[in-house]
């Protein structure tokens, strides 16, 4: 029994971007609100930035999902980075056109000023930092035409580079930054998780002191939350398949958590 | 897959290697905290003993400044001991001083009367040598009286002011060897109640010039007051036999009946 309940709870921190799986937490919650308003604004473009793993995909997905069946919106997760394609995915989608063969920025423009709709559709554009600048210039003129809202996330490497980049400076209306969680938001992500797929047992094995444990080698990152408890919940259902005496199945170990930051690579052992 | 001993291996690895530096860090702690409790207790042993040195150091000085002070103080007592031995030698020697010039005066003044006296007629030289003959028997008389009168120490500050003048005097008169001189000498002493001494000058004023009538008067007075009323009285008779003089009469009427005692 407890070795499927260690496996289930594996299995709820495979990390993967599926808007299923988005834990509302108070200030996500707040954060994603406001993303939300943003794109019933009047704004060209939508920056969305933060540290890797900080939940910006996911923000994205859920917005796809929550919004896609409401009005014409479309999310790129993996960057197109060559220009025709970028351009014939933008016309397959927005104008239902396909085109065989290279599309540039201008023809685009044209097949562009022809088309109108009742409703700005929304391009979000995951991990745009990959862009080229030339095309996230093309970008910035297409959004530029009002005829196309654009969501963009990127990593925030350095904020001060990121706002000075012209395309970004001179376009972006609304910018909004995600953030590692804190060490409470840290202990209500893993157990809503874990609930969230009637992992309750398990749910209730963090003691404040193992959240801190956890919370200290992850930083409160998502990414290294979901990689770290994956690692922990499998090395406890190993224990539970060949050794169940070593470990105690009422609360966490911290032992058992270090084991798992050293094997995740959190640990440098 | 997992292998789990492998991984605990490596946490065991990783928890002495976290522990390495707790380790470390306490053993510093223990250690500094042993040094400096040692240094401490060091500083304190050698502040006790730099305590002890430096006490032993400012007691020295105080010690050396007792002993000075008590050496000083031995001095000044002594000082004072000996200058009030000076002094009382001083005011002997001076008491004395003041006796051995009288006789000094007596000789060289008999000497220089003597060289006087030479050049002088032989009348004169009668009369003088009837006269110094009684003086100088009386003188020679009086001597043991005036050593008797040094030793006592009874002169006030008035005194010792009057026997300044008097000396200035003296120095003055050895210097000029003016009769009018001695003679103020002579009725100084005679009235401070030094007898001898006015005798003295009465004398050595009458060697220089026996015409002075005040001279022989004090003479008179002096041998009255000195208990040789006798002498006073013969010595007067001579004079006013010579000199007729009224004062010297009346002198002696005082003396024989008594009123000059």
């Amino acid at each position: 029994m407890k070795s499927n309940l260690f496996n289930n709870s594996k299995e709820v921190f495979i990390d993967s971007v599926n808007h299923k799986d988005y834990i509302q937490l108070d200030r996500v919650s707040t954060i994603y609100q406001s993303l939300k308003d943003s794109v019933h604004k009047p704004l060209k473009m939508i920056l969305l930035y933060g540290k890797p793993g900080t939940g910006k995909s996911m923000f994205l997905t859920k917005l796809y999902h929550d919004l896609s069946s409401k009005r014409t919106i479309h999310l790129y997760q993996s960057p197109i980075l060559d220009d025709s394609e970028f351009f014939k995915r933008l016309a397959q989608d927005l104008l239902n056109i396909k085109y065989n063969g290279d599309l540039n920025f201008t023809q685009f423009m044209k097949i562009l000023e022809e088309y109108s709709s009742d409703e700005t559709p929304i391009i979000l554009l995951d991990e745009a930092q990959l862009y080229s600048d030339i095309l996230m210039e093309k970008i910035r003129l297409l959004s530029d035409t009002r005829k196309i809202k654009f969501v963009v996330t990127l990593h925030k490497t350095n904020e001060e580079d990121l706002i000075a980049k012209e395309h970004f400076k001179t376009r972006i209306w609304e910018s909004i930054e995600l953030e590692n969680a804190s060490s409470s938001e840290l202990k209500i992500y893993i157990q809503k998780k874990l609930m969230k797929a009637n992992c309750f047992d398990s749910a209730n094995m963090f003691p404040d002191k193992s959240i801190n444990l956890i919370y200290k080698l992850t930083n409160g990152n998502y990414r290294q939350i979901n990689k770290l408890l994956y690692t922990l919940f499998d090395i406890y259902s190993n224990y539970m398949q060949n050794n169940p005496s070593k470990i105690d199945t009422n609360k966490i170990s911290n032992k058992i958590i270090e084991m798992s930051a050293i094997h995740a690579g959190l640990i440098n052992a | 897959m997992l292998n789990l001993n492998e991984l605990e291996n490596r946490w065991l690895k990783y928890k002495i290697k976290s522990y390495i530096p707790h380790a470390i860090i306490t053993l510093l702690v223990i250690s500094i905290t042993v040094l400096i409790s040692s240094l401490n207790f060091d500083k304190k042993e050698t502040n006790k003993v730099i305590q002890k040195e430096l006490i032993k150091e400012t007691l020295k000085p105080a010690l050396k400044e007792k002993v000075i002070e008590k050496v000083i103080e031995k001095v000044i007592e002594k000082e004072i001991i000996k200058k009030v031995i000076v002094k009382s030698n001083n005011t002997q020697q001076d008491e004395k001083l003041l006796i051995t010039p009288s006789l000094d005066f007596m000789r060289t003044i008999q000497n220089d009367s003597q060289k006087y006296y030479n050049t002088k007629s032989t009348a004169q030289k009668k009369k003088k040598a009837q006269q110094k003959h009684l003086i100088s028997d009386v003188a020679i008389e009086e001597i043991t009286p005036m050593q008797n009168i040094v030793k006592d120490n009874t002169i006030d500050i008035k005194r010792r002011d009057t026997q300044e003048d008097i000396q200035h005097v003296i120095k003055r008169f050895k210097k000029s060897n003016n009769p009018a001189l001695s003679l103020f000498v002579a009725k100084k002493y005679y009235e401070l109640g030094e007898y001898n001494k006015a005798y003295n000058y009465a004398l050595i004023t009458n060697e220089i010039n026996n015409n002075i009538e005040d001279s022989w008067i004090i003479f008179a007075k002096s041998l009255v007051k000195l208990e040789k009323k006798e002498k006073a009285i013969e010595v007067l008779n001579k004079y006013i036999a010579i000199s007729h003089s009224g004062r010297a009469k009346i002198t002696l009427d005082n003396i024989k009946s008594g009123k000059l005692k």
